[in-house]
């Protein structure tokens, strides 16, 4: 899962509950109303069932379904030793169903005009959105910002082969395909895919190489992730937990040589969240013993644990242990108050006693939180503990949704949050 | 002390109609300021609230000619952005129903971008749609990123959706140029966002396809946070643009805009300044006559031992308490007044300029100050120059009025001399200062205070040989004829103040007919074809009205039209601002049909169809420039410095246009549009007949105006008179304010003249009597207000026609002189003096001898 649920551009993301055809008005204006609604909209394809993914093909965008993230976060080290975390992720958002999968009982929308007749290359049935953050570990510092683009015109795209997702020139882009091992061929001829990853917002920009390596691991019920009884209140989500990166950080006009790994999270779908459900935890943790941890956890108004939370853990080997709330134990330790409004957990002891694992998570900057719409905390963590005894550490990211809403109305920090009239 | 006041309190009570003519003058003169200022105040401030609303948080914009910038210029440049946001923006005029709204198309998803910046002033802007994407509306779709970006959805201000009767949801049907479009009400505009009722918005690809302009930008609006970094990215991006397209700072379109509107705004500051002249004299008569009212009064209360500053402080007192009294209410009435001013002022500049829609007046504490203060101050000297000469007289002269009267006998001596000063110093200025606009209408006022001096003293002596003349026949003709020039301390002012308001009756009244009739030898010249098409809508030169090829070719076509002569008008760049262009083919008819002012018509026209270009003589006045100089204009392909062939006249546009031969204008800016064209019959051509194959030949397709060169000339008057409306308003404004100057004036004169009337009455005069000598003495102070504004008022027209006219506008005006526009001159004089008389003769008549005997 993951901030996926944050489809939501800030600013339109929440424009896109009328999308949601169903109980969006009832809906609280928190900006995750595209999550909401439960059942997807008609003319989009829905999660449900099972599929059978295929790589790289899966890696690419689904337009059948309204909603899809392409979600990179991780940790980089400088030679001089300087620490960086980053998030850089972009959304793809159906604003209608593309003009041939559209029912004949679906709302009647125009067809995209052609230019020839008078019409304007500025029609588009989907949007993007791109978020890009840094944590400046060593300086202390936390930089964010959003940027948006329509389907047309070349501003925003999503491609499969090769594979392309882009938010104007902040980009995801295969530079070289994965060459599998052949008969009769050498073994190092055999080499995996490299993706690029570029952001740039004047003050922080990354120019990262990432090896794609390892299978990717599916989530849920061989990937089918549901967050909600309603039908069709489900995605398919899949993770690569390690991807060693390479390139470049530039802050402040000087470009720093850097190294890292990153988490993917890839997750399609076309319902959300229910009305009940107020936001979620997701952690995702990568183990100085080689595993991996995510793990969600939804929250319903009261705060309290949704039922439909739900986890994986990798082993070193490789294998993959679905996680169900009932199998996780998360104790909060420490709590944050945003100046911006809004009382955020900051600091966590988790464990999975199937896996005799025990851990703390502290943030390693407490304000690691994105001022966009919706507004959320998405920041680097550390975690020590223990694994069967063995003293254990880890690294990741921990992002926390829901929680600023009740003072977003209020201290809007842009003009772009503050209530609109019609509440 | 408490007895003081207590006297004058008593005073003022016992004499009603004093205290009333005070309050109404103070209230009329505080109204006119008010008013005018009000009105011209409301419509700059909608028109920098409409720009703010439009252009919002942008510091720079990238715009480029009359076809706009190229979308794909946008794109390429937004890649780099990483500091500075950018927006693309669409905009035109729209017609819905019987408004014009300037429709805006925005990327929600730039704006986004945009407001997530923290700058300030977002709130006003369009980027109020980045917040407003994410309102849930009342039905499940409203407002949605599917209503921005696929269903036609519009958003306007709840005011302006209440005046068309439409509600979200509703369909929302129109016109551009004459070209339908439908759409739907998505949501209103938050109210807070001001200066937004002619405003339309929608997503940009809405916009290009309602305004037919696929693939062009109307501007690209750019926000660059400070910082070297984002003027590091501003010059890069500079360095990124083609030629022809201008990177500057956003402030420089308003300043267009307002430059636009400098010589109309002028135009309503003078006729302010006018009004508050006027009503300053008004003030200062009613003030005055309630003090020298008191004279015999002041006089006994120092007679009985009251000190001199005791005096002056109750003076002072009472007048604050009038003037204040007066104010208040002036304020309320004028800006009554102003609700109907600002229609005329609004009405004139969508006539001319642009789109603008003014919601409210809008109270400007600092003009209120003004107009408050101003009147205050007059009051104040109007009341403590015959208070300070009433107290500072030994008590026994202050008993008597022949003392008053005998000095402002000795100032009127001084007046002539004045009025002459004034008239040399009129006469320089406008010779020292060869193109200031202020320093013309200065000159203006200076005319006008010549003959405000000039007027008493012109009193005084005629009065004087009037009774002699008179005196011959009947000694109440001297009596009545000595009393006026006896009275110059009151009948001064009064005849001073009416001469002025007549001198500008009469100089406004030639100046707009002689622009009247220089503008109809124009029409009836320029217009040389049968027929013109055109597509409507407002805005005279929007690229979004344009007559579509196909139906422009098809009209061609029809029967009996022997010739068709398409025209363009564009507004492109040039280093000194926006210049319109008339881009025409050339032909012989055209040619015939322009008044060269500069320029051998044997060498301009040739010279014209090689792609050298014509100035109208406005812009040539306003850039300075002349035939055989050069002036630049931003081309596609950057500046290029054209060869100006001669200069024509033209009324058509105050700022001034540019002619060039079309094929040289599609050259250099790449628009083949058509935004009207000129139809030529075939000789014998039924006219009738072929209007009606044109219409067929059109319907369905495009709802363009066919108009015959008639229609076009009366619809052109019909727009010269709305436009002098607001003149005439305020002129006949200071008009009124002088006659009820007059009128207060004579009452207070007349009543203050009881005493003697009823001595007269007591000799043998007969009522009638006593009302015709009244009446007689009005009628003698109009006429010489009427001689004295005369040749004032002659001077007045040609200050108007050669010197403000010429400088505002740049355009040459014949003076045209004929009896009628003296007629309301000779009505106002004679009828502000002989309505003043009625109501003093009436009481005369009325009047109670024993009692009036008894008054003293």
């Amino acid at each position: 899962m993951h901030a996926g649920f944050k489809v939501l551009l800030p600013g339109c993301a929440a424009l896109v509950m009328g999308c949601t055809l169903t109980r969006a008005s009832a809906a609280p204006p928190d900006g995750l109303g595209v999550l909401r609604g439960g059942a997807a909209d008609a003319g989009f394809a829905v999660a449900q069932g099972s599929r059978q993914f295929k790589f790289p093909a899966d890696h690419g965008p689904h337009p059948d379904f309204r909603h899809e993230w392409w979600y990179f976060t991780g940790r980089l080290q400088a030679a001089d030793g300087e620490q960086f975390g980053f998030e850089l992720t972009f959304f793809r958002l159906g604003v209608a169903p593309p003009a041939a999968a559209a029912p004949s009982s679906a709302p009647v929308v125009p067809a995209v005009s052609d230019a020839a007749a008078g019409g304007s290359r500025w029609r588009a049935r989907q949007v993007y959105a791109a978020h890009f953050a840094i944590s400046d570990l060593t300086r202390g510092r936390f930089h964010a910002r959003a940027r948006y683009a329509r389907d047309a015109l070349g501003l925003g795209e999503s491609r499969a082969t090769p594979l392309s997702v882009r938010v104007q020139d902040w980009s995801l882009k295969q530079v070289a395909p994965a060459r599998p091992v052949v008969a009769g061929a050498a073994d190092r001829d055999a080499a995996p895919a490299r993706w690029q990853l570029r952001a740039d917002d004047g003050a922080y920009a990354i120019d990262l190489g990432a090896l794609i390596t390892g299978r990717p691991v599916l989530n849920g019920m061989a990937g089918l992730s549901i967050k909600d009884d309603a039908p069709g209140a489900a995605s398919w989500y899949y993770s690569m937990p390690r991807l060693p990166l390479s390139g470049t950080v530039r802050r402040d006009g000087k470009t720093l040589a850097v190294t890292g790994e990153a988490w993917l999270d890839r997750e399609w779908g076309s319902g959300g969240l229910g009305p009940e459900q107020q936001g979620w935890d997701w952690y995702a943790l990568q183990l100085s013993d080689g595993s991996a941890l995510m793990f969600y956890g939804l929250r319903d108004r009261d705060g309290r644990p949704d039922v439909h939370s739900a986890g994986t853990f990798v082993d070193r080997e490789g294998g993959v242990h679905a996680l169900r709330l009932s199998d996780i134990s998360v104790t909060v330790t420490g709590h944050w108050d945003s100046p911006r409004g809004g009382r955020y957990p900051s600091g966590w002891r988790l464990s999975v006693p199937s896996q005799a694992l025990a851990l703390d998570i502290t943030p390693v900057l407490t304000d690691q939180e994105l001022t966009t719409r919706p507004r959320y905390w998405e920041g680097a963590v550390d975690a020590r503990g223990s694994r069967a005894g063995q003293a254990i550490s880890a690294q990741g990211y921990v992002e926390l949704v829901g929680y600023a809403q009740a003072q977003a109305q209020a201290t809007a920090m842009t003009p772009s949050a503050t209530a609109p009239a019609s509440h | 002390m408490s007895l003081l006041w207590a006297a004058t309190s008593r005073h003022l009570l016992r004499h009603p109609a004093q205290l009333a003519l005070a309050l109404v003058g103070l209230t009329l003169g505080v109204a006119s300021i008010v008013a005018v200022d009000i009105a011209t105040g409301s419509a700059s401030r909608a028109f920098e609230l409409s720009l703010a609303a439009v252009s919002g948080p942008a510091t720079h914009e990238i715009s480029a000619g009359p076809a706009g910038v190229d979308e794909d210029l946008y794109v390429q440049l937004v890649q780099r952005a990483h500091v500075i946001r950018l927006a693309p923006i669409v905009e035109g005029y729209v017609t819905v129903g019987d408004e014009a709204l300037q429709l805006v198309g925005v990327d929600p998803l730039a704006a986004a971008d945009f407001s997530v910046h923290p700058a300030t002033g977002n709130h006003r802007s369009w980027a109020v749609t980045a917040p407003n994407l994410d309102f849930e509306g009342p039905a499940p779709d409203e407002g949605s990123l599917r209503s921005w970006l696929l269903g036609n959805g519009a958003m306007l201000a709840p005011a302006t959706l209440a005046g068309l009767g439409l509600k979200p949801g509703d369909a929302l049907r129109g016109d551009v140029g004459g070209r339908p479009f439908e759409g739907r009400v998505m949501g209103s505009l938050p109210k807070r966002l001001a200066g937004a009722g002619a405003l339309l918005l929608t997503d940009i690809a809405t916009a290009q396809e309602w305004l037919g302009l696929p693939g062009r930008l109307s501007r690209i609006d750019i926000q660059a946070p400070a910082g070297p970094a984002a003027q590091a990215e501003l010059a890069q991006l500079r360095r990124q643009l083609p030629p022809g397209v201008t990177l500057a700072p956003a402030a420089r379109r308003a300043q267009a805009g307002l430059d636009m509107t400098r010589a109309f705004s002028t135009n309503l500051k003078a006729l302010a300044l006018l009004a508050l002249l006027v009503g300053l004299f008004l003030v200062y008569g009613a003030m005055s006559f309630a003090i020298v009212q008191r004279r015999h009064e002041l006089g006994v209360l120092r007679a009985l031992g009251v000190r001199r500053w005791e005096i002056l402080r109750l003076v002072v007192f009472e007048v604050l308490a009038l003037s204040v009294a007066g104010a208040l209410a002036g304020l309320a009435l004028g800006t009554l007044i102003a609700h109907g001013l600002l229609h005329l002022v609004t009405r004139t500049i969508n006539d001319l300029y642009f789109v603008l829609a003014v919601n409210g007046v809008s109270l400007d504490p600092l003009q209120v100050l003004k107009a408050l203060g101003g009147a205050l101050a007059v009051a104040l000297v109007a009341a403590l120059i015959p208070a300070l000469e009433a107290t500072g007289s030994h008590p026994v002269l202050a008993l008597r009025r022949s003392v008053l009267e005998a000095r402002a006998r000795r100032i009127v001596r001084l007046l002539p001399w004045m009025s002459a000063a004034l008239a040399v110093a009129c006469g320089a200025l406008v010779a020292a200062s060869s193109r200031s606009v202020p320093a013309g209408f200065l000159a203006l006022f200076l005319v006008l205070l010549a003959v405000a001096a000039l007027a008493p003293a012109l009193l005084a002596a005629l009065a004087g040989i009037a009774a002699r003349v008179a005196g011959r026949m009947t000694p109440l003709g001297r009596i009545a004829l000595a009393e006026v020039a006896a009275s110059l301390s009151r009948t001064g002012v009064a005849v001073a103040a009416l001469a002025m308001a007549v001198a500008a009756m009469i100089g406004i009244s030639v100046m707009v007919d002689s622009f009247r009739e220089s503008l109809r030898d124009w029409l009836a010249r320029t217009l040389q074809a049968d027929l013109y098409v055109g597509a409507p809508g407002p805005g005279f030169s929007r690229p979004e009205r344009w007559i579509d090829p196909r139906v422009a070719a098809d009209l061609a076509r029809v029967p009996g039209v022997a010739q068709a002569v398409a025209s363009r008008r564009a507004v492109v760049d040039s280093p000194s601002g926006p210049v319109q262009v008339d881009a025409m083919d050339f032909s012989p008819a055209m040619a015939h049909g322009t008044q060269l002012t500069q320029g051998d018509p044997a060498r301009v026209w040739p010279a014209f169809a090689a792609g050298e270009l014509l100035l109208a003589e406005p812009l040539a006045y306003r850039l300075n420039l002349h035939a055989g100089g050069q002036l630049t204009l931003i081309t596609v392909s950057g500046p290029r410095a054209f060869r100006i062939a001669g200069v024509y006249r033209e009324y058509g546009n105050d700022r001034g246009s540019v002619r060039l031969e079309r094929s040289a204008y599609r050259h250099w800016w790449h628009d083949d549009a058509v935004s009207a064209l000129a139809l030529y019959l075939a000789p014998g051509a039924d006219r009738d007949a072929v209007v009606r194959a044109l219409r067929a030949a059109v319907a369905r397709r495009q709802a363009l105006i066919i108009n015959s060169s008639g229609e076009v000339r009366a619809t052109s008057m019909d727009i010269f008179e709305r436009t002098f409306v607001i003149t005439r308003v305020l002129d006949w404004l200071a008009a009124a304010v002088a006659a009820i100057g007059l009128v207060s004036a004579l009452l207070a004169w007349q009543l203050s003249r009881a005493h003697e009337l009823a001595l007269l009455r007591a000799v043998g005069l007969s009522r009638l009597g006593a009302a015709l000598m009244i009446e007689a003495q009005a009628g003698f102070m109009g006429l010489v207000a009427l001689l004295a504004a005369l040749p004032a008022g002659l001077l007045t027209a040609l200050l108007l026609v050669e010197v403000i006219n010429r400088r505002a506008f740049g355009w040459r005006i014949d003076l045209h002189l004929h009896a009628a526009q003296f007629v309301n001159a000779v009505l106002l004089a004679a009828g502000a003096a002989l309505l003043a008389g009625l109501y003093p003769a009436w009481r005369t008549g009325r009047a109670a001898l024993v009692a009036d005997l008894r008054e003293e």
